[in-house]
């Protein structure tokens, strides 16, 4: 009797190998994702531990696990940074469902500006979760009132009128703005820092006149009157005592609106099944008490998209392009 | 009173039983890295990084904190007892400790150790406090054109004080200066020197360089130390008392002028323990009445560098603390540690977290008493640990250095980043070739390079705010003397009979 033969073992073990290896698992889970989750799902911040990515990463994981909306187990996973964390994800996670990650507009950035050699195409975004947003921010006692008063200032005198901020994406802020509004933005004076709070440092002892930074990050220096907001990146005015009064950009006279986005995304061409199972799992999720606790805990902006996310996204990507192409930060 | 409220916070919050046991697991685990000859701080604390990641920020830094500490009591022991320093800043104690011990009087040299330990890590914590708040507020003026002098004062310090040749220093503080060049600049976003590997993009690991420089190479260092003498054996815990009342008195001058020399040299940046050792020394044999007894057992040759080396250590966490400056190699692996937890050390981290800096100042009060505990009635165990064997015990530090450096990020490239910086550092040892200025310069150097270009940016491009801002002109000025002096110094030597 010959049940078995050598050849068809071979050609057995290999496949098996070969679908293990991209992930798909078992090809019974195949169809259309039945019984999807039935695996650990990894959860990967791109970046080191007590990062924003890392804070949301694990925030998402610890409400899903506390609002027992997953019946599986998400361990989070933290990887290199940005760049070389988009690059593991896109080159092991091709096909699988059991992945997913954060990720900001600082992806958008690594791809603009050539750090990184991967879109956000070569991912699969899933959801937009939550927002920051952009302040133009004063010294409390600087003699500029509205947003204009700044910009006049800046185009007279773009060499001595310095700005601060971070080194990443409050970048995209005010390359979008002053570009709008007319400035040549290479001649503006750009001191980074490694994040907003550091950078108010300089604008408090008046070194550089306006800081460009998320508005959440400082926002203890607007409580102590030390310093004082301009005007704000969204679409709408922000909520609190303190923000309510800010005009926005474009009510300031400049159309332009910039968000710092998280988002949670899949490795390239992760299934459908999947896709619609995060989506539907992250809407829930966002709405339950935990999650708003955290919310309030990071002073997090709710900014839940599915609908639309993926021309939101391809919006973003072309702004940012821009602004970079303009400041001349693209790799050469 | 402000500073009382403060400390009470402070302490309501180390008095918990988490942050009490994080305290404890610290200084014990302090005190066995100090008595592990070659097993510094630098090494104990970066092995056990990865690990506390997952704690809340206070206990971590209370228990890194008391690694810290704990380390500089735990290094006499050896010294004492084995005529080989437990760590580097523990030199000094040879000389008159194992001779004590040798004489028979190893409980009386023990003691002196671990009771001027404590005195100074009290009186130094209680400077901290004190002196904390005015230098933040200070800090808070500072512009990038300050830091950039901060900065360059303390690489010029290091590279100067950290051996005896200025010469080496300087050299090793060049090359820790350029690979700090390497990954994002954060003034254009421009990735310099990664040479296409996404694993350099965010720079050079400090914490791996750290490991290699500092764990491999000692690991390589012992090797060969025991290939070619085979074990070394230790004088045993000798003496009648724990020490008499005249040898407490002939301790107790060499405590108060050891502490207050300790914590001014500890403040400079980039002068660390060692250097306060060697100083405190000198001064108690000079104000010695017999300075022939010295390294022959002089229990004041003892008891002033240990107390000098534990204020050395506590005066370090100022500049750390309000300035987000590390002034030693362990400092600066605990800013890298503070960071990860997102906590930003500096002028604001008072104003931002002050429930955080105050519980770590109340934990280092318990942690000092903690500490006199372990290492005096309980000094026997400890000196269980210098038996084992070094084959065992090295290729332990060997497995965790691996396992801790993977753990960080999961790159298997930095693990040979690691080994590549561990056989550097076994050359750099054998040729005197110092490595703390390699490892602060590559800590430092980004900063002091990214002061520099923002002060640049901010002026427009104007030079002159180095030298119209007062501070500046003189930290300067003062970086300017040490250099002159050190260098001239040190060509004087060579130039011929002087």
């Amino acid at each position: 009797m010959k049940s078995f033969d050598g050849k068809s073992f071979w050609v057995f073990i290999v496949a098996a190998a070969i679908l293990s290896g991209s992930g798909l698992g078992s090809p019974a889970a195949m169809a259309a994702g039945e019984g999807y989750p039935s695996k650990t799902v990894t959860m990967i911040a791109p970046s080191k531990p007590g990062s924003g990515f890392d804070t949301t990463a694990r925030a998402i994981a610890n409400t899903l696990a506390a609002e027992k909306l997953i019946p599986v187990s998400m361990p989070v996973v933290n990887m290199a940074g940005s760049v070389p964390g988009t690059a593991q994800i896109v080159l092991r996670y091709k096909n699988d469902p059991n992945m997913v990650a954060v990720m900001s507009l600082t992806g958008l950035l690594n791809y603009a500006t050539g750090m990184s050699p991967y879109s956000y195409k070569d991912t699969t975004p899933i959801a937009r979760l939550i927002s920051a947003y952009y302040g133009i921010l004063v010294r409390y006692d600087a003699p500029y009132k509205t947003l204009q008063d700044f910009i006049r200032e800046l185009k007279e005198k773009p060499g001595e009128t310095p700005l601060s901020g971070g080194f990443s994406d409050d970048r995209i802020c005010y390359g979008a703005l002053f570009s709008k509004a007319g400035i040549d933005i290479t001649k503006i004076n750009y001191a980074a820092f490694s994040g907003g709070t550091d950078a108010s440092g300089v604008v408090l002892e008046g070194a550089a006149k306006a800081l460009v930074t998320s508005v959440d990050d400082v926002i203890g220096l607007l409580e102590a009157k030390q310093l004082r907001v301009l005007a704000v990146s969204g679409t709408r005015r922000l909520s609190g005592a303190l923000l309510q009064d800010v005009p926005t950009f474009q009510e300031s006279g400049v159309d332009v609106t910039v968000e710092n986005f998280r988002y949670v995304m899949g490795g390239p061409n992760m299934p459908d099944y999947a896709v619609k199972y995060w989506q539907a799992t992250l809407a829930k999720m966002v709405k339950t008490p935990t999650w708003q606790e955290n919310l309030k805990r990071y002073r997090w902006g709710d900014s839940f998209m599915v609908e639309g996310f993926d021309r939101f996204i391809a919006q973003q990507q072309a702004m940012v392009s821009d602004v970079v192409e303009k400041l001349g930060m693209k790799k050469k | 009173m402000d500073l009382l409220s403060n400390l009470s916070l402070g302490f309501s919050q180390a008095l918990s039983l988490q942050n009490l046991a994080y305290c404890f697991i610290g200084a014990l685990y302090g005190t066995v890295i100090g008595v592990l000859p070659g097993i510094g701080p630098v090494v104990g604390i970066s092995i056990l990084l990865p690990i506390t990641f997952t704690l809340p920020p206070v206990s971590a830094v209370i228990m890194l904190a008391g690694i810290y500490y704990g380390s500089a009591y735990g290094g006499s022991t050896t010294s004492i007892l084995v005529n080989a320093p437990g760590e580097a800043s523990a030199v000094v104690t040879c000389l008159d400790g194992y001779e004590m011990a040798k004489q028979g009087r190893a409980k009386a040299a023990l003691a002196t150790a671990a009771i001027g330990s404590f005195f100074a890590g009290t009186v130094a914590t209680a400077a901290i406090m004190l002196l904390a708040l005015p230098i933040a507020r200070l800090g808070l003026r500072f512009t990038p054109a300050e830091y950039f002098a901060l900065l360059f004062l303390a690489l010029t310090l290091v590279g100067t004080l950290a051996t005896e040749s200025p010469v080496k220093g300087l050299y090793t503080t060049l090359i820790g200066l350029f690979l700090s060049t390497v990954g994002m600049d954060l003034q254009t976003g421009q990735v310099r020197f990664a040479f296409g590997s996404p694993w350099l993009l965010e720079g050079i690991d400090f914490i791996v360089v750290a490991i290699g420089l500092f764990a491999i190479s000692e690991v390589l260092v012992q090797a060969e130390l025991i290939h070619r003498f085979g074990l070394q054996k230790r004088e045993q815990i000798s003496g009648q008392y724990w020490i008499t009342r005249d040898e407490l008195k002939q301790s107790f001058i060499p405590y108060i002028r050891g502490t207050v020399l300790g914590f001014l040299v500890g403040i400079l940046p980039g002068a660390g323990s060692t250097p306060a050792t060697f100083f405190s020394y000198a001064v108690e044999k000079r104000s010695s009445k017999h300075p022939e007894k010295f390294g022959k057992g002089a229990i004041e040759g003892v008891a002033g560098p240990e107390a000098a080396n534990n204020a050395a250590n506590q005066g370090a966490l100022v500049p750390l603390l309000t300035l987000g400056i590390p002034g030693s190699a362990t400092t600066a692996i605990m800013l890298g540690a503070f960071m990860i937890y997102g906590i930003q050390p500096g002028p604001l981290l008072f104003e931002k977290n002050p429930d955080f800096v105050w519980a770590i100042i109340a934990s280092m009060y318990i942690g000092n008493v903690i500490l006199l505990i372990l290492n005096l009635p309980l000094v026997n165990i400890f000196a269980k640990l210098l038996d084992l064997p070094a084959a065992l015990l090295y290729s332990m530090v060997l497995a965790f250095c691996t396992l801790g450096v993977y753990s960080m990020r999961f790159a298997i490239f930095d693990v040979y980043l690691m080994i590549i910086f561990g056989i550097i550092g076994f050359f750099m040892k054998k040729h005197d070739y110092p490595a703390a200025p390699l490892l602060l310069a590559l800590v430092l150097g980004d900063m002091m390079e990214q002061g520099l270009r923002r002060a640049l940016t901010l002026s427009n491009g104007d030079w002159s705010v180095f030298v119209t801002r007062p501070i500046c002109l003189v930290l300067l000025g003062i970086a300017a003397v040490s250099l002159v002096y050190s260098m001239s110094k040190s060509l004087g030597k060579r130039g011929g009979p002087s």
